[in-house]
């Protein structure tokens, strides 16, 4: 019996279609990035003090399910410690590129790395 | 439709919900050591009732399988079952456009594009959920390798379901 699955020219199309824009989104994010410079931790829809990735430095931050850990050393940030179910903020491993981040939806955090520029507030006038 | 056909399509109907919510469920309880690499098993029993009958019994499935998987995961009306909700509709109706052009793709095609819509439309919930971080999005492109290989084994799973069912030997195909 020879099986009939994968016999369509649309299935390749398609296929090659997604392949080559993941590879050029994942090109620019990942090899055209420039270094991160700060952390920027964003719980519930509050951002954060930002961090410089720079420093070496431990995060506890609470989130709807508990605390995640939250480690930068070396030039380059991690989830250390999760107590959402999933743990794929952990499985997420290191980042340090500009534009890189960690999800935790159950825990609603998000660690994003970014460029030369401070996120969050530009200037405060008065 | 006579009574008889009507009841034995009841009787797979619950069969095939309650093979996709096992499924749902058992791979909820699996940690997998990468990220975002959930195969979204369940999806084969919508892909299946899509193909033997059509939009309004791939959508039933879809929608008796995240609720009866929410209410035994203890995430009914939380956000990953929001999640799986928009996610499991999306990836039906996905599938079901391709299904309008069967002449030019198969399963495989067919899962592989429903894989790509369920987890799109989970990403773009993630973004809203978490306060439209522009930094959620740089998931896409891992999230799309993951879809296009889920996709393929799920098309792959179904196709083989599919003809081993309809065989001789088992007269379950409906």
């Amino acid at each position: 019996m020879r099986p009939k699955t994968m016999r369509k020219a649309g299935d390749l199309v398609l296929i090659g279609v997604i392949a080559v824009f993941a590879l050029c989104a994942l090109a620019r994010s990942r090899f055209f990035a420039a270094e991160g410079t700060w952390v920027s931790v964003q719980v519930d829809g509050t951002v954060l003090q930002p961090v410089p990735l720079s420093a070496s430095d431990t995060l506890l931050i609470a989130g709807p399910l508990g605390v995640t850990r939250v480690i930068i050393d070396g030039g380059s940030v991690w989830v250390d410690e999760a107590p959402c179910p999933g743990k794929i903020c952990k499985a997420a491993g290191k980042i340090s590129r500009a534009g890189q981040s960690i999800v935790c939806v159950p825990n609603r955090i998000v660690i994003t790395v970014t460029g030369k520029r401070r996120p969050g507030i530009d200037a405060i006038t008065m | 439709m006579t009574g008889v056909s009507m009841q034995k399509k009841i009787v797979y109907i619950a069969v095939m919900t309650a093979f996709a919510s096992v499924l749902f469920i058992i791979e909820n309880l699996v940690s997998l050591p990468l990220p975002w690499l959930r195969l979204g098993l369940a999806n084969v029993m919508t892909l299946l009732a899509l193909k033997w009958w059509g939009l309004k019994e791939g959508l039933l499935i879809t929608l008796l399988r995240v609720l009866v998987g929410g209410l035994l995961s203890g995430r009914f009306l939380q956000p990953l079952f929001w999640m799986a909700l928009s996610g499991g509709i999306g990836a039906a109706l996905g599938m079901w456009l391709l299904f309008q052009f069967r002449r030019w793709f198969s399963l495989v095609g067919i899962s592989v594009f429903g894989a790509v819509v369920k987890n799109a439309i989970q990403l773009a919930g993630a973004y809203l959920l978490l306060g439209m971080q522009a930094g959620v999005l740089t998931l896409l492109p891992l999230i799309l390798f993951s879809s296009l290989v889920s996709g393929a084994l799920i098309g792959l799973l179904g196709g083989l379901l599919d003809r081993s069912l309809r065989s001789e030997s088992m007269s379950f195909h409906p």
